[in-house]
């Protein structure tokens, strides 16, 4: 993206006004000071709308797991505001960042998404545990029930397949009905059958339930899947499309 | 290979920290152990050297001196006719006494310490001087305090020892205190050899006039003395006198050594076990990169001496800063406690050749506690090392299964043993059961070591909310390293928990005794006459003194008619058969420790011997006592076992109507638990000359001193085990942060707060901490109780007693530390960024 500039960010940006669930303004990352100094994000200005599948592509190196860590309120930038729904997340402290993260924002990563202490039924209850909150018995029904889980609820995660595990891990971003649903490479780890199936139910999550999902990929046919595709490359968005056709990602993800 | 060396010290150095400290801990507790046992050793030869200071001779009685059975001359008259001998400067008296002191405002009792002329040690004067005459006496500063007396005034002096008149002795000077040395003794009252009780001297020192006589000179003086006196005197050198000391003492210090250094091997135990665990998890965490190296080309061989050089490596430095802390911590201990006078004899008393050995038994004992996780990863093939590996694997089960088996049999046959030791009295019995009892220990800390992953597992149960439940999971996770980590504390706690019922039950078995013998803290007697009746008002307010019973009593005497009639006077007829005391014995249960029964009023309890003794008839079982207004009663006589024929008792209600106007005979009275027993006891003597306050509360006192002051020392001891235990749970939680990195990043990203995350480190500590202090708990109690039951000492019934609130305290202070243990560790983890966790791959 990073067309918008400053005006985009007044709501002004491709007509989304107000529908804005996550948005960068002007945000950078810097690592390290002197000659190890590494820019993994440049002045990104970009909005995630309400309701959409978005993907991040770009090439290893290119920014874009940064850009994720910071919209989802994992990583702080070095310049920049992040706002996400009405909270400028940017100034919170550690403990609010965190409250912020189990209540609104659903994570589903490449790898490593369960606890292995605790059974899938635990996992998928943990951040709702963790805040305290009761889970509503029939919305959970319908989460575990339409991913296929239901007599998978007592195995422990390394008695699941690797498909299996990621789909508890979308039923844990879901049970708890979040602003959005954040992805980082959620089929990286996964043969194409499974890699499909995880696919579409976050595509079915936005299509049936109206839930916002950021996924960041390198894979051209996941990104396809997607409403919008955002490329980034050397920390800034190089391109922004709207249901992207498969030639246009040629070469996106490398 | 050396740079590979450097490199893995360097870059897991942290890793290392934990295990390091629980090394440095335990071998700095060695040399500590050490250097005190030494300091003691150094300071008690110091004072033997002390004693026999311008010696040259010393001089004993004869053993067999009174074999013609003549009573020979007391050893003091030779002081005279040894000082006439030539080349004799001085003779000084070995001698004790035991002398009641009375100012005009208090009274005190107390050993005598002869002061001996010159060149013999002078005690150290602040003022005026040490005594010259026989009717002169010296009191250290303390006692000069209590009397309230100063240069120059009078004290009264009655010689406990000998008896007869008090006589008045002058103060002539205020001596310094015996200070804090180690053979500091006395009470503080110094006097002319002379002026003790003669026979009380049991060896004289000679002096010649050359001071520091030689061996030769020594040898002469023997031999002239023994020319001399040789029929009832033994002679010997002052040299070869202090060797026989010195020898002696040796032999005592071996035995004390060997106990102060059971501690540390304790503590050096439970390090092994840290250490142990620790190479284990290094390892483990380590397999890829080792694998890696295996996959380079390097060989099993190179791989195990890489790893068993490291491991060398950190013991040696870990071993070698324990050592530097031992000895810079006895030094200011020994310094502390004036047994060294300046840092450098305290330096001085630490063997360089001990220390260098203790430095290499650190070091061994980390490689050799490292050495088995070592071997065990060169087995590893290197593909299979390079693949992700299920820790718990059959093979571990199959060595669980064969260690719970052999330590239940252990178990079973030590119990055998201890039963048996139990049952039997003597001291084989107690030895039996002791070695059991350290055999059966290990036995269930095998079986411990296998069901503590359990057990934690159940006490996490009651946890609430989804913190505790993933605490309670951790400690399953991995339930080698639980287990070990466990055990360790399970050590210590359960040697705590045996001493402290040990210590509690022997206390309250001895007091228990005491009770039975002598019921009473204190009873108030008279030496001569009554005690005036004033004084039971006066006794009754002091401080301390919680509550009182009067003993009333009145001599009685027969008239010929085979009755006694009381209050007579017996001085008038010659012939007459002697007085007898009649003792109205009181209810004593107000005062008493243990049941004291109460004397019928129709019952007269008296000895076999009484009726003789006293001339009264009592063939129709009755004694007929009469008033001096011939009121009498027919009391029913009771023979009892009482050893003194010529009193009878009867109950105080008899007494008071036969003899309303009785004197008062004995005031027993009950302390409060906070009174100091020698303070009640100066208060009560010094309201009458002719007062004594004698009972069982100095023993009861002293038993409680004694026991406790030994438990506290020995908690002391086995609480750097504790402590060495719980640096290995620092040292696994933090070991299992770095191992969770990944896991921990993810709780954070799913919002696990800070503080949830510091609560679940603490919790898994407190869970592993909690569950083993109690099965220390229970181990300790059993291992007391039967201790107690063994101990091969004649009395009556065996209290066993379980000390709940020192137990309370111990449970307290294993969860405390547990938190405390989990801060470092659970800031690490709370600290852990999500986004780094998850890049970790």
């Amino acid at each position: 993206m990073g067309r918008g500039g400053v005006l985009g960010w007044n709501g002004d940006m491709n007509g989304l006004t107000n529908s804005a669930i996550v948005s960068l303004r002007d945000v950078s990352k810097v690592y390290g000071s002197g000659d190890t100094k590494v820019v993994a994000l440049d002045g990104v200005d970009v909005a995630f709308e309400q309701g959409r599948f978005t993907a991040i592509m770009g090439p290893s190196g290119s920014g874009k797991s940064t850009m994720l860590h910071m919209l989802a309120g994992l990583d702080t930038p070095t310049s920049g505001s992040i706002r996400i729904e009405d909270t400028e997340i940017t100034g919170l402290d550690d403990d609010a960042l965190t409250r912020l993260r189990r209540d609104r924002i659903g994570f589903v990563f490449q790898s490593f998404n369960l606890v292995p202490t605790l059974n899938a039924k635990a996992n998928i209850l943990l951040p709702l545990k963790l805040a305290g909150r009761r889970s509503d018995p029939i919305w959970f029904d319908e989460v575990v029930t339409s991913l296929g889980l239901k007599d998978r609820l007592t195995h422990r995660p390394s008695e699941l397949s690797g498909g299996q595990a990621q789909r508890v891990a979308v039923a844990r971003a879901l049970v708890m009905r979040p602003a959005v649903i954040v992805a980082d490479e959620p089929t990286g780890n996964l043969d194409s059958h499974s890699s499909k199936d995880v696919l579409t139910l976050l595509r079915r999550a936005v299509d049936s339930l109206g839930q916002s999902v950021i996924m960041v990929t390198h894979d051209t046919e996941s990104a396809l899947m997607a409403d919008r595709v955002l490329v980034v490359r050397d920390g800034r968005v190089v391109s922004d499309l709207d249901r992207a056709a498969a030639q246009e990602l040629q070469g996106a993800g490398r | 290979m050396n740079e590979l060396l450097r490199a893995n010290v360097t870059s897991h150095a942290h890793r290392y920290v934990a295990t390091g400290l629980a090394v440095a801990i335990s071998m700095a507790f060695v040399v500590i152990a050490l250097a005190f046992s030494a300091g003691m050793n150094s300071s008690l030869t110091k004072s033997v050297r002390d004693h026999y200071a311008g010696a040259a001779a010393v001089v004993t009685l004869k053993d067999d001196a009174d074999a013609d059975g003549r009573t020979p001359a007391p050893l003091a008259d030779y002081a005279t006719p040894l000082s006439q001998l030539d080349g004799v400067a001085a003779i000084g008296q070995e001698s004790y006494d035991y002398w009641d002191l009375r100012s005009d405002s208090a009274r005190i009792s107390g050993a005598v310490t002869p002061v001996n002329p010159a060149p013999f040690p002078q005690p150290e004067v602040e003022s005026g001087a040490l005594p010259a005459g026989g009717h002169e006496l010296a009191l250290s500063h303390a006692q000069a305090e209590a009397m309230e007396v100063e240069p120059g005034d009078s004290v009264r002096v009655n010689n406990r020892w000998q008896g007869g008149a008090a006589q008045d002795f002058t103060v002539s000077g205020i001596v310094s205190d015996p200070g804090r040395s180690v053979n500091a003794m006395g009470s503080g009252i110094y006097a002319r050899p002379e002026a003790l009780t003669p026979e009380n001297t049991y060896s004289l020192f000679v002096a010649l006039s050359d001071s520091r006589p030689g061996e030769s000179e020594q040898e002469a003086l023997v031999r002239q003395i023994d020319a001399e006196f040789g029929d009832s005197l033994s002679v010997q050198t002052a040299a070869s006198a202090m060797e026989q000391d010195l020898e002696r003492m040796k032999m005592g210090q071996g035995a004390l050594t060997a106990m102060m250094l059971a501690f540390p091997v304790i503590a050096l135990a439970v390090a092994a076990i840290v250490v142990s665990t620790t190479f284990q998890i290094v390892l483990q965490q380590r397999r890829r990169e080792l694998a890696l190296l295996r996959t380079l080309g390097a060989s099993a061989k190179q791989v195990r001496s890489l790893v068993l050089r490291e491991t060398t490596i950190v013991g040696a430095v870990a071993s070698f800063a324990g050592v530097v802390a031992g000895v810079l911590v006895s030094a200011a201990g020994l310094l502390i406690m004036n047994i060294a006078d300046s840092f450098a004899e305290a330096f001085s008393m630490q063997n360089p050749l001990q220390l260098a050995a203790v430095w290499a038994l650190g070091a061994l004992m980390t490689l050799v506690a490292g050495a088995r996780p070592a071997m065990g990863v060169t087995r590893i093939p290197p593909i299979a090392a390079l693949a992700p590996v299920d820790e718990s694997g059959v093979a571990a089960r199959a060595s669980h299964r064969v260690r719970l088996v052999i330590g239940l049999i252990i178990v079973a046959v030590t119990a055998a043993g201890l039963y048996l030791g139990v049952r039997s009295d003597d001291e084989a019995g107690f030895l039996l059961a002791f070695f059991s009892g350290v055999v059966c220990l290990v036995g269930a800390l095998l079986v411990v070591s296998v069901i503590l992953p359990m057990l934690t597992h159940g006490l996490g149960a009651p946890g609430r909310g989804v913190v505790a439940q993933m605490a309670r999971s951790n400690t399953l996770r991995n339930p080698e390293r639980t287990a070990s980590t466990g055990t360790a504390i399970v050590i210590g706690v359960t040697l705590i928990a045996t001493m402290s019922v040990a210590a509690s039950s022997m206390r309250e078995t001895l007091l228990s005794e005491v009770d039975a013998r002598r019921p009473f803290d204190l009873v108030v007697t008279s030496d001569s006459g009554g005690i005036a009746p004033d004084i039971l008002k006066r006794v009754e307010t002091v401080e301390g003194v919680d509550a009182v019973v009067a003993i009333h009593a009145s001599s009685a005497y027969t008239p010929g008619d085979g009755t006694l009639t009381l209050g007579f006077d017996t001085a008038s007829r010659e012939d007459a058969p002697p007085a007898i005391t009649i003792l109205g014995q009181p209810d004593l249960n107000a005062v008493a420790h243990s049941e004291v029964p109460v004397l019928a009023d129709e019952k007269a309890e008296m000895s076999e011997e009484t009726p003789g003794y006293a001339g009264v008839d009592v063939s129709n079982g009755f004694l007929r006592l009469c008033s001096q207004n011939a009121r009498c009663a027919d009391l029913e006589v009771e023979l009892t076992d009482q050893p003194d024929p010529g009193v009878i008792s009867v109950s105080a209600a008899t007494l008071e109507k036969l003899a309303p106007q009785a004197d008062l005979h004995q005031i027993a009275l009950r302390l409060t638990d906070s009174a100091d027993v020698t303070t009640v006891q100066n208060a009560i003597t010094s309201m009458a000359d002719n007062l004594e306050v004698d009972g069982a509360a100095a023993e009861r006192t002293m038993y409680t001193s004694m026991i406790n002051t030994a438990l506290l020392v020995i908690v002391g001891l086995l609480a750097v085990s504790v402590l060495v235990a719980l640096v290995g749970v620092t040292n696994t939680l933090s070991l299992s942060v770095i191992e969770r990195t990944r896991e921990n990043g993810l709780l954070r990203a799913l919002g696990l707060t800070r503080r949830q995350m510091q609560r679940m480190l603490a919790l898994e500590a407190i869970y592993v901490a909690v569950t083993s202090a109690l099965v220390g708990v229970v181990l300790g109690v059993f291992f007391g109780v039967v201790g107690t039951m063994a101990l091969p000492v004649e009395v009556e019934r065996t209290v066993i007693v379980i000390p709940w609130l020192q137990i309370g305290g111990v449970m307290a202070i294993a969860t405390l530390s547990a938190v405390v243990a989990s801060w470092w560790p659970g800031r690490r983890a709370a600290r852990t960024s999500p986004v780094v966790a998850l890049a970790t791959e």
